[in-house]
């Protein structure tokens, strides 16, 4: 029988289709965890450098003698374990978001240059580019963590050194095949300088692969500032960061798991977010750029 | 494909020359270069001992002869001495470099040969079970740090189940299988990153290929579906793969130095971060070079992998 009401299962299907065509839930969990990095101070009473040594060690409040006076329980010196990871996630976003600013914008300059200058230039920089994908950047790491020792600066220039190549590759590969269009012929035509053409007519046409290449790479960055972290070459150990607390609690795994194991799932949990979105991104503004991955 | 191959050697050195250059410029960005050396060089040491020190590692002459003379040595194969054990780094690395490979290998089989096998199966069979599972895998795989994911497992695995040996490589005396439980861990965390890669990548290829025209007419003349995956598509789906294997290869660097770090496995990755927490450059270097040659060589084994699926680089 036809029925024109909607039917329970079509309500079901309209909220599945809504989250899949609309990336809610990675939406969510990158806006709650900005608020909650931004407005760290306002939103927990604890100090995430300062331990209460009556309370060390304790369980998240779901588990044997926890208390809701610290939901996720506390870390060995007894710190807010919610606080520090609030305060984590302002480091964590902090570092790749500048990281992924500074290399995205070198790399789509460098993209738009090679692609558009050609010649000498380009063969210069694409070779820059296929040096730069051939470093082992976590051993680079290593030696700047040495030389100069544990640094926030440090790690957030590293991190935007490693992320310049990819944007630039692909950036180029996109001028090249805009640069032959008749628009651009025009605009010469009409005596536009070499500048207008790249900053007017080519840059917005290829924003689009800067905005998906950004996002893809925003996790990546998060997971390496914890694996620089959590090998002790990264942030300063006073700083409280995912990495670090991984680290911290790698010792107490029998005893007190929940201090390694949350930040772990909040790494997870943001990255995936990040991640998702790229690919919406990506397939929202361009899925030739699917091999991306 | 000779000028090819040429041009591809080429860059390998040139790129390893630069590797020597930003290995050098990064440790003398620091404060003192007698960092690299020792850690905090200033403190309860007297002048004349700074002196001495600065002198023995060369330190007082200028930056450029300083790096003439180190890459002269790395030319003649020598890698200088370590600071704290006073032992030859060629032979320190050595030592670490079969613990390493072995664990590379291993999860190296584990992430291609699952990884594109499930990446065709989830490409073939879209929308199925199969296909949810391997992409969800995928998803965790890339959004998991190895090193966390190390430490579940040795919660799940050794101490929760009591399956598995949590650190170590085991004693050389065990037997074969004792010895081989202590690889599985390491392994699949190593393995995880690559395979998730290697299963996306094959997958969007896969489904690419699949739609194209020379299929669909393999189709039509009657090619049995066997022959069309693994002959027609498959050949074809894999070089996007293989192009990604420099980058899946550089993901096995960065990772054995989170899982040997993890599990205390007695390899490279961990010897760099040792040498990196005692100040010990001259391993730190040695171990940099020694990642580098490898990854470049692999890398032009990659190149020539490469030419031999794709008849267009051959020829061009």
């Amino acid at each position: 029988m036809l029925s024109l009401a909607r039917s329970p299962a079509g309500a079901f299907k309209r909220t599945f289709d809504f989250f899949r065509r609309w990336p809610v839930i990675p939406g969510l969990i990158i806006g709650s965890l900005a608020v909650g990095a931004i407005f760290a101070g306002f939103l927990t009473p604890y100090d995430p450098k300062q331990g209460d040594l009556t309370a060390r060690s304790a369980p998240p409040a779901w588990v044997g003698d926890g208390e809701w006076a610290h939901p996720l329980g506390t870390d060995r010196v007894g710190r807010d374990m919610l606080s520090r990871l609030l305060y984590g996630a302002r480091v964590s976003l902090m570092v790749a978001g500048v990281a992924v600013s500074v290399g995205t914008i070198t790399g789509t300059l460098a993209g738009l240059l090679a692609g558009y200058v050609g010649g000498m230039v380009d063969e210069l920089l694409m070779r820059l580019v296929d040096l730069w994908s051939a470093l082992p950047f976590l051993l680079i790491a290593l030696i700047v963590a040495v030389s100069v020792g544990p640094s926030l600066w440090m790690v957030i220039g590293l991190l935007a050194l490693s992320s310049w190549s990819a944007g630039a590759r692909n950036v180029r590969g996109e001028v090249l095949s805009l640069k032959t269009r008749d628009y651009v012929a025009l605009a010469k035509v009409a005596g536009a300088s070499h500048t207008r053409i790249m900053y007017r007519h080519l840059l917005p046409q290829v924003i689009h692969v800067v905005i998906v290449i950004t996002t893809l790479r925003i996790g990546s960055l998060i997971i390496a500032e914890a694996g620089l972290s959590f090998l002790g070459v990264g942030v300063p150990a006073s700083v409280p960061t995912w990495g670090i607390m991984i680290a911290e609690g790698r010792q107490y795994l029998l005893t007190a798991w929940w201090i390694a194991i949350f930040p772990g799932m909040a790494i997870f949990a943001t990255v995936t977010a990040f991640n998702f979105l790229g690919d919406w991104a990506r397939d929202r503004l361009d899925p030739r750029l699917r091999q991306l991955a | 494909m000779r000028r090819f191959l040429i041009r591809r050697a080429v860059f390998s050195i040139l790129t390893l020359w630069g590797v020597t250059i930003l290995v050098f410029v990064l440790s003398r960005l620091g404060p003192d270069p007698l960092l690299v050396y020792v850690r905090d060089a200033t403190y309860g040491i007297s002048p004349e001992t700074i002196a001495a020190l600065k002198e023995k590692w060369g330190l007082d002459r200028p930056l450029v002869v300083q790096y003439v003379k180190w890459v002269g040595a790395l030319l003649r194969g020598d890698l200088g001495e370590s600071v704290g054990a006073q032992r030859s780094v060629v032979l320190i690395i050595s030592e670490k470099v079969p613990a390493t490979a072995q664990l590379a290998a291993i999860a190296w089989v584990i992430a291609t040969v699952p990884g594109v096998a499930l990446g065709v199966l989830s490409a073939v069979k879209r929308g199925s079970v199969w296909d949810y599972t391997a992409r969800a895998i995928a998803l965790i795989g890339q959004a998991t740090p190895p090193f966390w994911l190390a430490l579940v497992m040795i919660l799940v695995f050794s101490v929760q189940l009591d399956w598995l040996p949590s650190a170590t490589r085991g004693d050389a005396q065990d037997p074969f299988f004792t010895r081989l439980r202590h690889y599985i861990m390491p392994a699949l965390v190593l393995a995880l990153g690559p395979w998730a890669a290697y299963m996306r990548l094959t997958r969007s290829s896969m489904l690419e290929v699949l739609d194209t025209e020379f299929v669909k007419l393999a189709r039509a003349k009657g090619v049995g579906n066997t022959v069309i995956l693994w002959k027609h598509a498959l050949r074809n789906a894999l070089i996007q793969p293989l192009t990604v294997s420099a980058a899946v290869l550089a993901s096995f660097i960065a990772g054995a130095v989170f899982v040997e770090t993890v599990f205390a496995w007695p390899g490279i990755g961990r010897l760099a971060v040792q040498a990196t927490l005692d100040n010990d450059f001259p391993i730190l270097a040695g171990v940099v070079l020694m990642f580098g040659v490898g990854y470049l060589a692999l890398n032009f084994l990659a190149d020539l992998a490469y030419a031999v699926v794709d008849p267009r680089i051959r020829y061009s």
